[in-house]
């Protein structure tokens, strides 16, 4: 599927934010759109529970990211970029 | 940087260390995998005599795998690839031509079992951090991947076998007398321990172990087991019995062990498993501001046995043995039924909002994973503060909860409400088809009987609606919290995700506010 990569999408800012919490230093300037949180950021899953605190302080109101996480087949799908989207369609 | 395997040749020994780097557990990821593979190889080139596996991690021998393999789900994409590279390296240490010994101190969890099973040798530190735990079937409805049901029956027998398969925890103690370690280390003597069993092997001239004791012994009845649990049940027994048959290759288990995990991993069960595991985590993270799991490295811990409850958290506390901890007369950290002078103060045994830095409950003392509630004294939220001691008590086997309750405990609540939902009506059968796991306490007080009633139904609405208004007092301050309490109160299956969720899809009048409270009406 292609999409449009000429925004960034939204609630990114929200996103990269959280991240740049949890994301060690010397990964943060690879927080873009199209990294994989796990493979490119280095998260693990405790990290992920960890940004779904952050995100609920930011967005205030629940965040449930197993949905998001049983979204792809394959966990390295799982990009800044879809968590962002993922998060702008549960409003 | 390592990730998160060293190797090092002392004396003829290859000792291979693991430590998960930016994580306080050891978690088996693709990268980790790849470099213990290349150490056992570089030192097995180097003519090592013998291998010693350890790990690096105080409370953790290995906790489990990471996300970016435990979220596949399709035996033929790029995540499966990623686990197949894994299961290489554990291929490669079973097939280490020199004796292998596995060091287990601390946690010893699912994969990390089964990579402990690959060693021709096991040690255990004498520490109840120290347990072994198949999470596979309790925690995440999937079957294992990496050999348990393969290697376990013929080294514990099947029926034994079938028991730690099916998630019965196992101290150090007694995984020595069942046959799944061979040696107990006291905690200060672990290094001895090996020592010595590395003079007896090489002694010996350095031999492999010869085939474990093969006794097809019964299997357990599965007709107590809660009703999702029971068709993985059957599939888990197939494949244990596999290893009995005459003419059985290792290889063929193995291939058929993997065709069943596939299947269970693409179910709706294992996907609410693997939910609730975000769930329990998410509830650690709101009440303390952190999902890890530190520990300080010494802790002088004191508990004024002034009521019941403080007595039995004495007797669980000894009987626990954490290294570091210290049970004093005088302590940093102190449980008692008043606040002591000098002492982080956990009030125990009365109400909540009694005093001290928190008050808490243990509403089931008697379970294997006691659930102790905890109320903090300030409106510090997350409870930084109470941090030490919410990891201290996790780690000596209890299940804290950090809540905001006010007159009473939400856990009382919660009994209660369940109590009442059940009434004197014969339920036990149904909640058990539906998935309790009931505490013995509660247990007895339900009627026996009552199939096709849908009182589980009822109960989980009941149970949903006082988590609702305890969220609404504030005294909950997040779902998470409410799916974990009906899930260690009353064995709420996992398979069926949190209660709220499970409530919020269904008919019931609890319907719509459990929705609310997920947040998932807004739109």
């Amino acid at each position: 599927m292609v999409r449009s990569r000429r925004h960034d999408p939204e609630l990114f800012p929200e996103v990269r934010q959280a991240l740049e919490v949890l994301v060690p230093k010397k990964l943060r300037k690879r927080i873009t759109p199209q990294a994989s949180i796990l493979a490119d950021l280095g998260l693990d899953s405790l990290k992920v529970v960890e940004l779904t605190v952050l995100l609920e302080k930011q967005l205030g109101r629940p965040v449930f990211l197993p949905e998001w996480i049983a979204s792809v087949e394959d966990p390295a799908d799982l990009t800044v970029e879809s968590l962002a989207r993922f998060l702008a369609d549960q409003r | 940087m390592s990730a998160g395997c060293t190797g090092a040749l002392r004396g003829g020994i290859l000792y291979l260390t693991l430590d998960s780097p930016g994580s306080s557990v050891n978690v088996v990821t693709p990268a980790l995998a790849a470099e213990l593979e290349a150490r056992l190889a570089t030192g097995l080139a180097a003519s090592a005599r013998a291998v010693v596996l350890q790990s690096a991690k105080q409370g953790s021998f290995v906790n489990g795998a990471s996300l970016l393999l435990a979220a596949s789900t399709r035996p033929d994409g790029p995540g499966a690839q990623r686990a197949y590279g894994l299961r290489r390296a554990y291929a490669a240490l079973a097939a280490a031509p020199v004796p292998t010994i596995a060091v287990v101190e601390g946690n010893c969890y699912g994969c990390g079992l089964e990579l402990a099973l690959t060693c021709d040798y096991r040690i255990a530190r004498d520490s109840y951090d120290t347990h072994f735990y198949m999470t596979e079937l309790r925690d995440y409805a999937i079957v294992p991947f990496f050999g348990g049901t393969q290697r376990l029956p013929p080294l514990l027998g099947l029926r034994t076998a079938m028991e730690v398969l099916l998630g019965e925890r196992v101290d150090a103690r007694r995984a020595l007398r069942i046959g799944l370690t061979d040696r107990l280390a006291p905690i200060a003597g672990v290094e001895t321990e090996v020592r010595a069993l590395l003079s007896t092997l090489r002694a010996r001239k350095w031999p492999k172990r010869h085939s474990g004791r093969s006794r097809a012994s019964s299997a357990p009845d599965f007709a107590r087991l809660p009703g999702p649990e029971r068709p993985l049940a059957t599939e888990y027994l197939q494949l244990a019995r596999l290893p009995f048959a005459p003419g059985y290759r290792l290889d063929d288990g193995l291939r058929a062990e993997n065709a069943s995990f596939w299947r269970s991993v693409a179910t709706d069960e294992a996907r609410h498993a693997m939910s609730f595991f975000f769930v329990r985590q998410a509830a650690k993270a709101h009440g303390i501001g952190s999902a890890s799991y530190e520990r300080p490295e010494r802790l002088a811990l004191s508990v004024r046995e002034d009521n019941p409850s403080l007595r039995q958290l004495a007797r669980i506390l000894s009987m626990r043995r954490l290294p570091g901890i210290e049970l004093r007369t005088k302590g940093t950290l102190a449980f008692a039924a008043q606040p002591v002078r000098g002492a982080f103060t956990c009030i125990l045994g009365t109400g909540p909002r009694s005093g001290g830095d928190c008050t808490a409950l243990l509403p089931l003392p008697g379970e294997a994973l006691p659930v102790i509630e905890l109320v903090p004294a300030s409106e510090e939220t997350p409870w930084r503060r109470g941090a030490a001691l919410f990891q201290v008590l996790e780690q000596a086997g209890f299940a804290p909860v950090v809540t905001r309750a006010a007159d009473r405990f939400v856990s009382e609540r919660l009994i209660a409400a369940f109590r009442n939902a059940v009434g004197s009506e014969p339920a036990r059968q149904d909640l058990l088809e539906f998935g309790y796991r009931l505490p013995r306490a509660l247990a007895r007080a339900v009627r026996a009987g009552g199939s096709g009633s849908g009182i589980a139904e009822r109960v989980s609405a009941a149970v949903a609606s006082e988590c609702i208004r305890a969220l609404d007092e504030g005294a909950l301050t997040h779902p998470s919290q409410a799916d974990l309490l009906a899930h260690l109160l009353f064995g709420f299956p996992v398979a069926r995700g949190g209660v709220l969720g499970h409530v919020a899809s269904g008919s019931s009048a609890a319907a719509a506010g459990a929705g609310r409270v997920l947040g998932r009406l807004q739109r």
